[in-house]
């Protein structure tokens, strides 16, 4: 094992010299682009790894002024309307047994339950809530406990399949139930990109499309996207060297005027996806509008479970009240920007929460929360060039 | 949160696989019958969501290659030279000779 993976390492993340020479292509097609009279390059990545490997790796700092990388939809623990933690907490106080992820466990909601304004204080409170790495293992650890538990089904297209396969082949226990919160990255990308639009910003000029999601639904959604923009799109991979091969791929795409989808994360992504994954995805969910949280609906964007797997739904055995259009609220807190922030139209500096009132520790906001959220990303690793900004206002750098 | 961990698939029963994480050994889902004991695969919460193609990782060199040569020829490098360049390089960069400088 050891020897293939850090190979693959030493290929794509500690190899300087590769990142150099990639940095120096970019700034030659920078260089071309400018004499086309491009003055700003905006490219948006839809995954919360993604924005993690360009803030922990100090991407943005190696890019040219004109390159601005924005964080777009990519984190399901932020989009998670508030209305399912409040659910949630509500029936793990009635006695129901709760499996979540660690991601999720403090994803604040707008309204306390209780005193509680989260699992991980429901389970302070004396609530039974467990946290998992996975579905599988709350199957494995529900086969030996009595009563009904509920499994916390949150993720994107990635956790999808490892919900299904289970549920299709009977693996799932009487009494484990799943609330599917399940999203889907194509539709928020297009509501994304369409909210710059539409708003009077800068368009997005070039797409990172997430390359785990992609994994499983291949990168034809992306193909579809990138079409309907007029812009390109790299389904890229995680490491420092991937996300810089894939700029350059995008720049060079820009300067060709192509349009289209490119994989530059072929090791483990292809066209068509993981057709066997999708199978049992499909099998068993169906698609929907759906509720992102600070945002609203937002059509097909979501899996419910089909009504022959009735038995396993969370909704309908404990009376989940789920957002509905007629009674949606903005669930946010009023000062909080992360609506702005998943959409990519702020930067999570531009939230007066940030890092004052709304830190990882005590946070308010859903961004802040979850390990790859953007705005806890940035609380972290001092992202979105700040570092820079301070050089620049003491007149030191460039 | 859809973070993929890399593992090496050691036994292969049903629909079930056993990974190693590089220490920590699990028992995770797989969705392909594909996949095979000895395959470095991408693991996503409990299952195994694709099989990394090492063959494929010589592709994506591939791609960054073909801008780095577009690059050569731009600043004038004679084309025999610029390929030998661009191969030789990837070539060491395959062979895992490359440090992190």
């Amino acid at each position: 094992m050891s020897d293939s993976l850090d190979r693959l390492i030493n290929i794509f993340r500690n190899n300087a010299e590769l990142a150099i020479r990639v940095k120096h292509l970019i700034y030659k097609y920078v260089d071309k682009l400018r004499r086309e009279g491009y003055s700003k390059i905006k490219i948006m990545n839809f995954c919360g790894t993604h924005e993690w490997t360009t803030v922990h790796y100090g991407i943005r700092s190696l890019l040219p002024d004109e390159v601005e990388l924005v964080a777009g939809p990519g984190c399901p623990v932020c989009i998670t309307p508030s209305k399912y933690i409040e659910e949630v907490i509500r029936l793990a106080f009635e006695g129901v047994k709760v499996y979540v992820f660690g991601d999720a466990y403090k994803l604040p909601s707008v309204h306390k339950v209780g005193r509680a304004s989260c699992l991980a204080d429901a389970k302070s409170m004396g609530a039974d809530i467990e946290v998992v790495y996975s579905f599988l293992d709350a199957i494995e650890d529900f086969k030996v406990k009595k009563g009904e538990a509920l499994f916390v089904g949150i993720g994107f297209e990635t956790t999808a399949p490892s919900y299904a396969m289970p549920i299709y082949t009977g693996l799932v226990p009487d009494g484990l139930y799943l609330l599917s919160i399940l999203r889907l990255t194509p539709p928020a990308a297009d509501y994304a990109l369409s909210a710059a639009i539409e708003k009077g910003l800068e368009p997005v000029s070039a797409i990172v499309a997430p390359g785990h999601v992609s994994t499983i639904i291949g990168a034809e959604p992306w193909d579809r996207v990138s079409r309907k923009f007029g812009i390109p799109t790299v389904v890229s991979g995680f490491e420092p060297a991937d996300l810089l091969i894939s700029v350059a791929m995008l720049l060079k795409m820009i300067y060709e005027k192509r349009i289209g989808v490119e994989i530059e994360y072929r090791r483990i992504v292809n066209y068509n996806g993981n057709t066997e994954a999708l199978k049992y995805m499909y099998n068993v969910f169906l698609k929907d509008e759906a509720a992102w949280r600070g945002i609203g609906f937002i059509p097909n964007s979501g899996l419910r479970l089909k009504e022959e797997y009735n038995r396993y739904d969370a909704v309908g055995r404990f009376g989940v009240e789920e957002p509905t259009k007629e009674t949606w609220v903005d669930d946010l807190h009023p000062q909080c920007k992360c609506a702005e922030v998943v959409l990519g139209l702020k930067k999570p500096t531009d939230c007066l929460l940030f890092m004052k009132a709304c830190t990882p520790e005590r946070p308010m906001g859903p961004c802040m929360v979850s390990l790859e959220g953007t705005c806890s990303v940035w609380a972290r690793f001092g992202g979105g060039g700040r570092a820079d900004e301070i050089a620049k206002s003491l007149g030191l750098g460039e | 949160m859809c973070w993929g961990v890399p593992a090496k698939v050691l036994e292969i029963s049903g629909m079930m696989a056993k990974v190693d994480f590089g220490g920590s050994i699990k028992d995770v889902l797989v969705f392909n019958e594909e996949i095979k004991p000895g395959d470095l695969v991408i693991v996503h919460a409990g299952a195994i969501i694709g099989k990394i193609d090492e063959k494929e990782v010589e592709n994506t060199l591939k791609v960054y290659g073909d801008l780095m040569l577009d690059s050569l020829l731009e600043d004038g490098v004679d084309k025999e030279e610029a390929k030998k360049a661009v191969d030789e390089w990837i070539k060491r960069l395959t062979s895992g000779g490359i440090d992190d400088g």
